[in-house]
């Protein structure tokens, strides 16, 4: 989902930037607002000192992110809880955060959940892309205020950063590394001086010192396409931290099992999901991903990504599939038709490898599982 | 009440602790090569005079403490030892070796110096490792590398395990780091002692009996116990109590064991052929990797670091607290920036170290510790000195920090140290082949093999070396009847170099014989 960097501000109190009482709920809310109550709870029992302008003591972010069973707090993010450790520990710190790593490693999920907690809002979002420009990032005017009464921080639009600034709140700069070097370089003053000058204007106005609170936190993948080296005066800002993808398959399953019923209850839709489905789903993942299956035969690696993200996506597709298109069991062919489709993106050649995982792997498993079986009942769908 | 299977309860957990320190005896239970169980020990040792010192380790090894202690002994060492018994009608004859290692931070040397220069009689009082190869039926991994202090009770006690998952530590390391060394320099021993007690327990409480038999540890508490007993039985009512520094998991049993009518444990019989015990130098890399295998304490620069520190801040009669590990861990910061500009051409600003700081502190901070422990600055480094991903770019500097905490420091022997047979052979062959050892320079060979018997006699002499693996003289060229190729040379290339290494390894294959060729 591509949003623009431009944003309308309202510059009361952040309450009135929550949602207001809409007549229905939004497709998918902000963290803040899902996890609403836990947050309350975690901030009435919060006795740790606190940095100044965060929400909540590091002690209670980190219990937010990697859960606490006491008060009914939810683990939100699985595999390097030390991770979470030194992103909380470098928001403390005067160095921004830039969380890179494969695409579908939760980056942009953590950047959520570590605002929502620390900040209590995760809004002030920059979407970096190739198009980007300085006034989306710090600001921009009223064009026809600013022709009428000239320039006043009446006619001065704020952007993302002005506004975090002023606020004292963490600003997510997603994807820094597709926007062009000149424009990712304006971070460079921000973040080391932390003030933003406006020479527009005059007086104390024209310098906006960052209050308490403030921070930057950007997540960036590294080697893809269409991305751009940071120049090193940026790189020494940010402390870097890898996501990795999730390593163990028992937390895999376990993660793409809880994450496929939550969508499944949001979407108000009841399928049976069986354990032996989930572990089919993140079996094939695992074996296009890394190249070998279990039984040890090698096969080649689809260049598609094929991360736990995708995982819950097929899952959750497939679930839909049997709930409206089928008898309201997911089985191993609607596991398979999305498999497909996620596969089958750009490359020609993962077609072939794809067929050959169909013709050696799956009509080997097909012999003994009934699962595998109807897995390899879908393999007409290759060949469309 | 059947040793190892008290209920758990803290207030049993306390008794436990406070059955180890009576006015007749000490039971000190330590881990291997841990700064904070020897620094206790040593305070300990500062407070009473205790009317004898009893050491966990073969008994044999006693008459080796002179060395081990000798003030020209540098650590590491590491006492090694073997034993080869005879074929029997059931199995077939086995060689078996192991290392002891010792540093200037393990428990037992601080106890061994203690005594030593206090005149008190100290002696090892554990079973033989001919012994202990006799009672365990284990398979020894190929390759891998035997140690006498084997710690694995911990790393699989399930209790132990749940503990560390509800401190948020990832490792059993990072969890008695936490626990253990990082609040040890302001403790009381007494303290700590209780502290350590109970951890102990709670590993014993994990192991089966069956599995305690089969792997010799009842056997060897058995004998532990006898010994104290004796010791007891020896001291006189006048003296101070009788000191025993073993490790904790047997510790926390003696106690019953002595007040219990205990026997010596009863061996099975078989022949020794041959068993052979030896002072050897040790380096700190083949220390982190033996207590890699066999689940002790690694990273020993990194220890060895923390205790300096102790000992010089006792020097200089300043107040020992746990803030010198912040002192030491930012030395540790500052040493691999050094490495990583000189060595590796990286550019590390000063901006980054004061950045690396600060997050090492700010770690320790959230995850609730008084002091930094190794696993806070791995993450500091990994924060703030890799720009890029942790496995890509980050890869060689966490490898540089790795070799750094794990160190090179190597040994030395005193020269009153006994050389086994196959040291004493090589030595008369290579004077007999007019070979130079006397020092490390780098010599070049030209063996004639085929026109002069000497030279073919020298020849199998260095092939004999690298067969046993002993670092001695590499073949730069010549005909090679293994692999079948530049068979019509008539002349073989050497480089030879005699290093202190090359005694080492001669030691330790005396495993095999007693000549070389």
């Amino acid at each position: 989902m591509q949003r623009t960097g431009r944003r309308k501000v309202n510059i009361d109190s952040r309450d009135s930037r929550n949602m207001d009482a809409c007549t229905s709920s939004p497709l998918r809310a902000p963290a803040e607002q899902v996890y609403a109550e836990q947050l309350i709870r975690l901030q009435e029992q919060d006795r740790s000192p606190r940095p100044e302008g965060w929400k909540l003591s590091p002690r209670a972010v980190r219990s937010f992110i990697l859960g606490d069973p006491e008060l009914a707090v939810s683990r939100k993010f699985y595999g390097d809880d030390a991770l979470i450790d030194r992103c909380i520990v470098t928001l403390m710190s005067n160095r921004g955060l830039l969380l890179v790593g494969e695409p579908g490693t939760a980056k942009s999920m953590l950047s959520e959940l570590l605002t929502a907690a620390i900040s209590g809002y995760s809004g002030c979002t920059i979407q970096g892309t190739a198009g980007l420009t300085e006034d989306q990032v710090k600001y921009s005017w009223n064009y026809a205020l600013l022709l009428a009464e000239g320039p006043s921080p009446r006619a001065l639009v704020p952007g993302p950063m002005h506004q975090a600034m002023r606020e004292g709140v963490i600003c997510r700069f997603e994807e820094l590394t597709r926007v062009q070097p000149e424009i990712q370089d304006c971070l460079i003053s921000l973040l080391s001086d932390k003030v933003l000058t406006i020479p527009e204007l005059e007086g104390e106005q024209s310098h906006l010192f960052a209050t308490h609170g403030f921070n930057v936190l950007a997540t960036a993948n590294l080697r893809d396409r269409g991305v751009h080296e940071m120049s090193s005066a940026l790189k020494r800002r940010f402390n870097f931290e890898t996501v990795r993808s999730i390593n163990d398959r028992r937390l895999e399953a376990q993660l793409v099992r809880e994450q496929t019923r939550a969508l499944l209850k949001h979407a108000q839709v009841d399928v049976v999901l069986e354990t032996d489905i989930i572990e089919l789903l993140v079996t094939a993942f695992n074996d296009l991903r890394y190249g070998t299956t279990e039984e040890g035969t090698v096969i080649e690696r689809p260049a598609a990504v094929l991360s736990s993200a995708e995982a819950v996506a097929v899952g959750y597709a497939a679930s839909l599939d049997a709930h409206y298109f089928g008898d309201g069991v997911v089985g191993g062919e609607h596991i398979a038709r999305q498999l497909i489709g996620t596969v089958l993106k750009d490359n020609p050649d993962d077609g072939k490898k794809l067929r050959h995982y169909f013709d050696v792997v799956v009509r080997q498993r097909a012999i003994k599982d009934a699962q595998w079986r109807r897995v390899m009942n879908a393999r007409s769908e290759l060949d469309r | 009440m059947e040793p190892g299977r008290l209920p758990i309860t803290s207030k049993s957990l306390r008794q436990g602790a406070s059955a180890l320190v009576t006015p007749e005896l000490i039971v000190f239970p330590v881990r291997h090569h841990s700064p904070s169980c020897a620094w206790q020990l040593h305070k300990l040792l500062q407070e009473i005079t205790p009317s004898a010192v009893l050491v966990e380790g073969p008994r044999s090894f006693s008459s080796l403490i002179p060395l081990l202690t000798h003030a020209e002994a540098r650590m590491p060492l590491a006492v090694y030892a073997y034993s080869v018994a005879r074929p029997s009608a059931s199995e077939p004859e086995s060689r078996r070796s192991a290392f002891y290692p010792f540093c200037d931070y393990s428990p037992e040397l601080v106890a061994l110096r203690n005594a030593s220069s206090r005149e008190i009689p100290v002696r090892f009082i554990d079973l033989e490792f001919s012994e202990l190869c006799q009672l365990e039926d284990q398979s020894i991994v190929p390759g891998a590398p035997v140690s006498l202090l084997d710690e694995s009770h911990y790393q699989r006690s399930q209790y132990l395990k749940r503990l560390a998952d509800q401190l948020g530590c990832r490792s059993h390391e990072e969890f008695w780091e936490h626990l253990f060394e990082a609040p040890a320099p302001g403790q009381g021993w007494r303290e700590h002692l209780s502290a350590v007690s109970a951890y102990c327990e709670l590993a014993r409480a994990d192991s089966s009996e069956q599995e305690l038999r089969e792997d010799g540890t009842l056997q060897r508490e058995a004998e532990m116990a006898w010994h104290i007993r004796q010791a007891l039985d020896e001291r006189q009512p006048s003296q101070g109590p009788v000191l025993a520094v073993v490790g904790g998991f047997h510790a926390v049993v003696l106690p019953q064991l002595i007040a219990s009518d205990i026997q010596r444990p009863s061996l099975p019989c078989r022949n020794i052929k041959d068993e052979f015990n030896a002072v050897v130098r040790y380096g700190f890399e083949r220390l982190d990797q033996l207590n890699g295998y066999s689940a002790g304490m690694t990273s020993p620069a990194w220890h060895q670091k923390i205790w300096d520190a102790m000992r010089r801040k006792e020097q200089l009669k300043q107040p020992v607290t746990a803030a010198l590990r912040y002192t030491a861990g930012l030395e540790v910061l500052l040493d691999l920036a050094a490495t990583l500009r000189s060595t590796y051409q990286m550019a590390i600003p000063t901006p980054m170290l004061i950045a690396a700081n600060e997050q090492m502190c700010g770690l320790a901070a959230l995850r609730g510790r008084v002091a930094p422990i190794r696993e806070d600055i791995v993450d500091a480094v990994t924060s703030c000195f890799i720009k890029g991903e942790t496995d890509g770019d980050g890869a060689l500097i966490r490898k540089v920090l790795t070799d750094q905490l794990s160190g090179q420091a190597l040994g030395h022997v005193p020269s009153a140290a006994g050389v086994p047979p196959l040291v004493r052979d090589f030595e008369r062959s290579a004077q007999q082949l007019r070979l130079k050892l006397g020092d490390t320079r780098p010599r070049s060979l030209v063996l004639d093999i085929y026109r002069r018997p000497a030279h073919r006699l020298t020849s199998r002499l260095l092939h004999g070396l690298a067969l046993l693996s002993v670092p001695f003289g590499v073949r730069l060229a010549g005909p090679d009847f293994v692999k079948g190729t530049g068979l019509d040379r008539l002349l073989e290339r050497w480089e030879y170099r005699y290093t202190p290494s090359t005694q080492a390894a001669l030691v330790e294959a005396s495993l095999y014989g007693t000549t070389v060729t």
